[in-house]
């Protein structure tokens, strides 16, 4: 009753309202991961790898008892928010990471009890998903690391304390002086105590090393995925790609770069045979913008249902969140935990820093590469700092003769059919630009 | 291979090759230069059959000899500086055998898992730009002293080739000489007691942090002099840059402004060794190249395609 008490955002709920909940939010949700994987197996001439991430998607699924299995062997799960979460050393300390933020409708309305109406729905959805446990990779956090990007993000870390432990890291919106870089790296330092105190459990040279080597190989295997995705005439639709990345979220990570792997060996043998391919009249788009967590497809459906093919993406649940890999210069303990350190810092083009010249950079050599003809830049209602940063970009990309379109929306569906209509009318005219 | 195994070997060849005489061309290093001397380069002349000086002893040599060997002073100057403007300061990353043995120690440093020192920004920039070229510029005074017909000759003989008296190399290389019995014992041992502490300094201060003498070194700030003229550079695509910070981390000599310059095109600065380090670990396809009179000789990879994506275990 005490802890109650002290609850400072918690809202009261009984143990049966929270069950009740529960069980519409899992079914509801379930419903939704079927339909927008119905919608993907129907596309023609789909990469068979992609079996294995259909099944992964499914965040019901039977990876929850792997992760149980690994507690009840006395391990340790650790949540993670954003790409700023260095996992090599939650790996390197044994470990098991699960990142948290959350693409389920349902829950944004219990996460509004708490929040204000202009917050995220990506804030909102991960908090309610907390409040009514309908995540099973929530509820086996034994702790969540929480890094302070945007104002939502930030403050969810202080909100979640009243559930579990959490950590925050505190990150430098300057990120290009050598103020914030060593402000940074001596956090991840901290935090390398933190986790073993934690984890009970030393991080020695070697284990953070191979802890690097099996992230990178993962990295690896999804540079290969990126590059696949260059190719003139499509081998892979936009989502299947998003699905294949975001299932890292809670994977095997072993698992998981071997399975990205053969999706790769298979795409790269149609790449090379020019066959089953897809219409490569398809308007090339970029997603650009906030991040879309699956089973949030509403985006991505929408703009491949009306015939265009997402070829790359720079979002933060996406490519941005794997594409830096950790390079060691020397295989000493220092070395080794700057270089992680800097790899989550300094190339992140998050628009939470400033300032954040990167970002252009970045989307414009995305374009050249993947050859992109369109770019939809979708914005979350409450996404201020992406926001923001849209007149910016647009005028970047305008420079370059890209067409953007800019589309805000959130996680309810009432307006799909609106922004169906407009997707249409943009990729009418990008067509025509084409041409 | 990889470039930091390339560079190796080359170093290597260069120490064997040149400063051993082992290569054909002492007939020329003999011939235009009297007194025995040879072709300014960066290599050292305590070696009994090198045939090649660094660039400091024949200016040194010259300059001291006042008057009298102008035209010599002139022709070495120009050598210098055709030397410096052909090859920038690719003499510092990949011949000099200074260069060399400060590579391996940081090797054997690597091998035991030691951390290296990291030189706050500051201090480095004051080592790298204000104390090199102080350095530099107190060896000219002094020689040009030494020069100077009235001066005793013994006084004359203690600053005669000043850099000598205080440059860690002649007591290394006699004394590596002398333990492998190819000098007579005698003249190993004749080099100044505060070169001897120097060479202390240097073989502490490489073990400690990467390239330490490399970032005062008067030759290199000689070589540096010609940085706006030079034929090899290093540029960098902006665009393809992913700002990751990988080419100021592994930097040997610590220099920042690969990472910071913003408007892409040559980075190069006067304290780059040109070992080409940022090129090979810059993991973005295309971004940084080294460039011979407008042809690219070295490119950076994209890290995931390399035959091995991981940086192999011991190497730089």
């Amino acid at each position: 009753m005490k802890q109650m008490k002290d609850k400072r955002y918690a809202p009261e709920l009984s143990p049966q309202d929270v069950q009740s909940i529960r069980e519409t939010v899992g079914s509801a949700s379930l419903k939704l991961m079927s339909e927008s994987i119905d919608k993907m197996k129907a596309m023609p001439n789909r990469a068979q790898g992609m079996a294995y991430f259909d099944e992964a998607a499914n965040l019901f699924s039977k990876r929850q008892d792997e992760i149980q299995a690994h507690k009840d062997a006395g391990g340790r799960v650790i949540g993670t928010f954003c790409t700023f979460v260095p996992v090599e050393l939650i790996y390197a300390a044994g470990a098991i990471p699960v990142r948290l933020d959350s693409g389920i409708y349902h829950t944004v309305d219990i996460g509004e009890e708490i929040l204000p109406n202009e917050v995220c729905p990506v804030v909102k959805s991960s908090l309610g998903t907390k409040i009514v446990q309908s995540s099973p990779y929530f509820e086996l956090c034994d702790a969540t690391i929480s890094p302070s990007t945007c104002d939502a993000k930030t403050k969810l870390g202080e909100i979640l304390e009243d559930y579990l432990p959490v950590w925050m890291i505190d990150l430098p919106r300057g990120r290009d002086t050598a103020q914030s870089k060593g402000f940074w790296v001596a956090e991840v330092f901290e935090l390398k105590k933190r986790i073993e105190k934690f984890c009970g459990q030393k991080i020695s040279r070697k284990s953070l090393k191979s802890a690097i080597e099996l992230v990178s190989q993962a990295q690896k295997a999804f540079c290969r995925l990126h590059d696949a995705r260059k190719a003139s005439m499509p081998v892979i639709m936009g989502r299947d790609a998003m699905l294949a990345i975001q299932a890292l979220f809670n994977d095997d990570i072993e698992r998981w770069t071997r399975k990205t792997e053969e999706l790769c060996n298979e795409l790269d043998e149609h790449i090379a045979m020019k066959r089953k391919g897809y219409d490569a009249e398809m308007p090339r788009m970029m997603l650009a913008g906030s991040p879309i967590i699956w089973p949030n497809w509403k985006v991505p459906n929408i703009v491949e249902e009306a015939g265009a093919i997402i070829v790359c993406d720079e979002l933060c649940s996406g490519v941005r969140g794997l594409y830096d890999p950790v390079r060691v210069d020397e295989w000493t303990m220092d070395d080794m935990l700057t270089a992680v350190a800097e790899r989550y810092l300094l190339p992140s083009t998050c628009p939470c820093f400033t300032p954040n010249d990167n970002r252009a950079n970045r989307l414009l050599q995305m374009v050249e590469d993947f050859k992109v003809q369109g770019v939809i830049y979708h914005i979350l209602r409450g996404c201020h700092t992406y926001s923001i940063e849209f007149m910016r970009i647009k005028r970047v990309l305008e420079r370059s003769n890209i067409p953007i379109h800019r589309i805000e929306t959130d996680y309810s569906q009432e307006d799909t059919g609106q922004i169906k209509t407009r997707i249409q009318a943009f990729l009418e005219m990008v067509k025509e630009s084409i041409i | 291979m990889t470039a930091s195994q390339l560079r190796l070997t080359i170093q290597f060849t260069c120490l064997v090759l040149i400063n051993a005489g082992l290569f054909g061309v002492a007939a020329i290093g003999m011939s235009f230069l009297p007194s025995g001397l040879a072709i300014p380069g960066l290599a050292c002349h305590y070696f009994k059959h090198g045939v090649v000086d660094c660039f400091m002893y024949p200016l040194e040599y010259y300059l001291a000899g006042g008057w009298e060997s102008w035209k010599y002073l002139v022709m070495v100057t120009v050598l210098v500086a055709i030397m410096s403007i052909v090859f920038g300061r690719l003499f510092c990353g990949w011949a000099c055998p200074l260069g060399f043995i400060q590579d391996l120690i940081s090797y054997a440093r690597k091998y035991l898992h030691i951390a290296y020192l990291k030189l706050a920004p500051a201090i480095n920039d004051l080592l790298t730009f204000r104390f090199r070229y102080a350095v530099l510029i107190l060896l000219v005074l002094v020689v040009s002293i030494s020069s100077i017909p009235f001066i005793s000759a013994e006084w004359r003989r203690n600053l005669d080739l000043p850099l000598c008296q205080v440059c860690p190399g002649k007591p290394l290389w006699l004394l590596l000489q002398g333990g492998l019995q190819i000098l007579p014992p005698k003249a190993a041992l004749d080099f100044s007691k505060l070169s001897l502490v120097m060479l202390g300094i240097f073989l502490a201060g490489a073990f400690s942090i990467r390239r330490f003498w490399c970032r005062f070194c008067p030759m290199g700030g000689l070589a540096s002099l010609f940085k706006g003229v030079r034929m090899v550079s290093i540029t960098k695509d902006t665009q393809k840059c992913t700002k990751c910070g990988l080419c100021a981390r592994s930097c040997p000599v610590g220099v920042t402004e690969v990472y910071e310059q913003d408007e892409g095109g040559e980075v190069t600065s006067s304290r780059c060794v040109q070992c080409f380090h940022c090129i090979q670990m810059c993991p973005e396809e295309g971004c940084l190249k080294a460039d011979f009179v407008g042809q690219t000789i070295y490119k950076s990879r994209a890290w995931w395609q390399r035959a091995s994506a991981l940086p192999e275990k011991g190497l730089e």
